[in-house]
């Protein structure tokens, strides 16, 4: 096994001395007072929910299992009582979710069948600890079990691609977070191996973590068919479609997800649970998220139990001194929390970001030098000097029409044109868009970044689609 | 205290509502100094600093050396000349956006700069007045404003020009420049002195009563030589026509380069030029697809279309035709006008290399000098057909 370069993808863009980098320090939070708990998380479609209000239930209990379709249970992650099973809004959709009063207790109910030698155990035991965990619901499009968890079936498993790197503005970083864990994740890697029988895996890890490679490598070295790769850090290399062409070199059909190919993405932290699930059958209900942003008082590395509401994370660890935006994700992809009392971390949330709301109008902006501006065009001075640049919500311009400067063509990672693609979709004119690709685009909101005429191009993309859809 | 002129200026548009037609004026005032309160609504939240004012003043700041080298050469006449452009220009914007309630966008800050510098010195300033009008309403504003316009309003104002009025376009408009500002020896530039800085030669009109200009009239490079070859190709020319045309050439590209040459008020210095646009390049405001492939385009049939007797002889016409006229001015600052352009960046090489080799068709085959601005004009007609092409090609077999 050797560690080598994989090929890179057109456009994209490298974010470089961002301030609010995460740091790679783990702090442990308090369980929070209450929980809220979506009934679905990850992939799958909603559970129906197995207990009511005032019911009490245990940390790692079962509280919502079963669908028509695609699921995989959701668990309680605390102990203490049910409060309210209402709607609320999670990821931009309404979904049910249990509101749980927490009692401070840190137990927690393990599942049974669980080996410490996690190679011990068979085909059906494996299965059934994945499902009943929730780790079949981690990933970008689920882990295919015996059960009806992923869009893909168990046989039809092609690969395992596992997302060792973080290229977001405010990537963490990710070789120090997780050198304390690497026998866990190469047991889990190892394990799911198996468990596919023996499918090719790839590893993609920043090509800034050397390190971290070559201890991965020595832990997995007696493994075949396992192959480390060094990908450039550039934004979005993380997302699933990018990261599969750029580790296997087979193309993700247009709007479809990686399980066209047969391929399974997960992140690395999902191995670590995959590990936790087979050997101690710990179920998903803690979860290590990253606090990114110069919102926050200190950037860090944060374990939650899932369901934490993020106004308490706000409350706790977000600046007080300035206004600030929480945003549930990196902050280019991830989605604004609302009511942030009602809005949970779920057991897909790897990210948080929480950046400055800055309202101030500069004097003269478009002639200072910019020590601070991030931007794609060399206009700044920040693109010459190595000051540590800062992102915040204010638009830095005003909306005009497109000049067609083409920025957002050469930094959109698949080959489209995003400002054809915003011409007919904000005209309604979705049915042409699709015929320059439109369902090629993966979202990854770089164009809309880059455009100088803050044109929201990943929103009328996403409409476009939206509309798409309605008409079938 | 500046804020303050800004909040009395709302008050009033409050206070009376007679005026409020002007609040786009006084709006764009206000986001003019100070940047947007704006914050970011739709996903993704952040967004990065570069805004539309930034991106032409970068165009603006490249281009301002050629400007201040055209009052170097041209006297302070110049800076009268893109006032007014800046003026009527500016008013003509600003009245079409009142009239149509929209905001009042910065597209014009170029276009007022880059006109008046590819003008004759000469021109009367009504002249300019009349151009940058007609350029702004049948260029830009007939379209719907910057951003839609099909062509560039600058080329459309000069084009204008020389078809009303020829007379003051071509031939005797252009003047040497100011004998006291550069000249080179040995192919190094001699500065003489503070040259058109300190003259105000013609400062309102160009013309004395017998309507003789008061600067001394003098061809372009490119007519020139356009002359000395047509007369090689004349019956009976002998080597020594060709050795005087070749030397011509040979003596003139030094003086092309530092810009005491006559011509465009803008064209003259070259050096200038190429460092405004490498600038543009590396800041990537301007795309350096179109300037390469427009001057690949120019090398090569300028390569082809001029005969010579040894390959030496052939690169210094290729070195030539660059820098004369307004070839490279128009690379620069005019085939990268983004909007004009195709919109997909491999249309952008086809673009730009088929602008450079109309220019010198025109230059070589037809009866005028200079060919850039016809070659610009025609080739933003056809921007959309490249980038329907493109799109064919790239997407064939993708089913809608
Ligand atoms: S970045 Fe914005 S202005 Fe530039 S081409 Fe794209 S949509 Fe148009
Ligand atoms: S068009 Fe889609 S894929 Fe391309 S940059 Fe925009 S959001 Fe990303």
């Amino acid at each position: 096994m050797s560690i080598c370069c994989a090929k890179g993808f057109r456009g994209g863009y490298l974010f470089k001395n961002i301030q609010g980098i995460p740091k790679a320090n783990v702090e442990e939070m308090k369980i929070p007072k209450y929980v809220v708990i979506p009934f679905a998380q990850g992939f799958g479609e909603q559970t129906i929910p197995l207990v009511k209000a005032g019911d009490s239930v245990k940390a790692g209990q079962i509280i919502g299992k079963g669908s028509e379709g695609i699921s995989t249970p959701v668990h309680s992650s605390v102990n203490g009582t049910v409060r309210e099973i209402r709607e609320v809004e999670y990821k931009g959709k309404k979904i049910l979710a249990a509101i749980l009063d927490a009692s401070a207790s840190q137990d927690i109910v393990l599942l049974e069948g669980a080996k410490q030698d996690l190679f011990k155990l068979n085909k059906e035991s494996i299965s059934r600890l994945l499902y009943m965990s929730g780790v079949s619901s981690l990933g970008a499009t689920g882990l295919p079990t015996l059960e009806k968890s992923s869009a893909l079936e168990i046989e039809k498993v092609k690969c395992l691609i596992v997302c060792a790197l973080e290229t977001q503005p405010f990537a963490m970083p990710t070789g120090l977070v997780y050198e304390s864990k690497i026998s866990a994740i190469s047991m889990g890697i190892q394990a799911l191996q198996r468990f596919y029988q023996d499918v090719p895996v790839y590893i993609g890890v920043s090509s800034k973590d050397k390190k971290f490679a070559q201890s991965l490598e020595n832990a997995l070295a007696q493994s075949k068919g396992i192959a480390i790769k060094f990908l450039s850090p550039k934004y979005p290399q993380e997302l699933p479609e990018i990261l599969t062409e750029s580790l296997t070199g087979i193309c993700v059909p247009d709007g479809q997800k990686p399980d066209a190919i047969g391929a399974v993405v997960l992140d690395i932290a999902d191995t670590i649970a995959v590990y936790e699930a087979l050997s101690a059958g710990k179920p998903v209900i803690e979860k290590w998220i990253s606090l990114g942003g110069k919102g926050y008082k200190e950037n860090k590395i944060l374990k939650v139990r899932v369901g934490t509401p993020v106004s308490e994370i706000a409350e706790q660890f977000a600046r007080r001194d300035t206004e600030t935006r929480f945003l549930l994700g990196d902050p280019l992809t991830g989605d604004m929390a609302e009511n942030m009392q009602l809005t949970p971390i779920g057991r897909d949330i790897k990210s948080t970001s929480c950046i400055e709301d800055d309202k101030t109008r500069h004097f003269l902006a478009f002639l200072q030098p910019g020590f601070r501006s991030d931007s794609n065009s060399k206009t700044f001075v920040s693109s010459f000097l190595p000051f540590g640049k800062k992102l915040d919500t204010n638009l830095h311009g005003e909306h005009r029409p497109c000049i067609q400067c083409a920025y957002c063509e050469d930094i959109c990672p698949r080959p489209l044109y995003p400002h054809l693609l915003h011409k007919y979709c904000s005209h309604g004119m979705a049915e042409e868009a699709k015929g320059i690709r439109l369902h090629a685009c993966i979202e990854c909101g770089l164009c809309s970044y880059v455009c100088p005429s803050k044109i929201s191009i990943m929103n009328d993309i996403q409409k476009g689609k939206e509309e798409l859809k309605k008409e079938l | 205290m500046f804020r303050k002129i800004f909040d009395l200026q709302y008050k009033m548009l409050e206070k009376y509502p007679f005026l409020r037609p002007l609040k786009p004026l006084v709006d764009a005032g206000d986001n003019f100094f100070y940047g947007t309160p704006h914050t970011t609504k739709e996903k993704p939240y952040i967004r990065e600093g570069i805004d539309i004012k930034r991106f032409m003043i970068m165009v603006l700041f490249a281009v301002l050396p050629a400007a201040i080298a055209s009052v170097y050469f041209y006297g302070q006449r110049a800076i009268l000349v893109i006032l007014t452009s800046y003026i009527v220009g500016g008013l003509t914007e600003v009245v079409f956006c009142i009239v149509r309630k929209e905001e009042i966008t910065e597209g014009f800050l170029i276009t007022g700069i880059l006109y008046p510098l590819i003008l004759p010195p000469t021109i009367p300033l009504w002249m300019i007045s009349v151009g940058i009008f007609f350029g702004v309403i049948f260029g830009k504003e007939v379209f719907g404003g910057t951003g839609k316009n099909p062509f560039n309003a600058a080329l459309v104002a000069r084009c204008f020009l020389y078809i009303a009025f020829p007379l003051y376009m071509t031939g005797g408009a252009f003047v040497e420049p100011y004998p006291n500002s550069i000249s080179v020896e040995n192919y190094k530039p001699v500065f003489q002195g503070l040259g058109g800085f300190t003259s105000h030669r013609g400062l309102l009109s160009h013309e004395k009563k017998n309507g003789k200009y008061e600067a001394v009239s003098e061809a372009t490079p490119l007519a020139k030589a356009k002359e000395l070859r047509l007369k090689l190709a004349e019956e009976g020319s002998t080597q020594e026509d060709y050795k005087k045309y070749m030397e011509y050439v040979k003596k003139t590209i030094p003086n092309l380069l530092w810009g005491y040459r006559s011509g465009s008020m803008g064209e003259t210095c070259s050096v200038l030029l190429i460092l405004g646009g490498i600038a543009l390049m590396v800041m990537k405001v301007a795309n350096w697809r179109t300037i390469l492939s427009t001057i690949a385009g120019g090398a090569i049939c300028a390569f082809f279309f001029y005969d010579a007797h040894c390959l030496a002889d052939r690169l210094y016409l290729v070195a030539f035709s660059l820098l004369s006229g307004g070839f490279l001015f128009g690379a620069i600052f005019m085939t990268t006008d983004p909007v004009t352009g195709p919109v997909t960046q491999a249309g952008r090489y086809f673009y730009g290399f088929a602008i450079g080799c109309i220019a010198l068709v025109i230059r070589r085959f037809s009866g005028y000098a200079e060919g850039i601005m016809f070659a610009i004009l025609l080739m933003n007609i056809f921007a959309a057909l490249i980038d329907e092409i493109v799109i064919m090609v790239r997407y064939r077999g993708v089913k809608k």
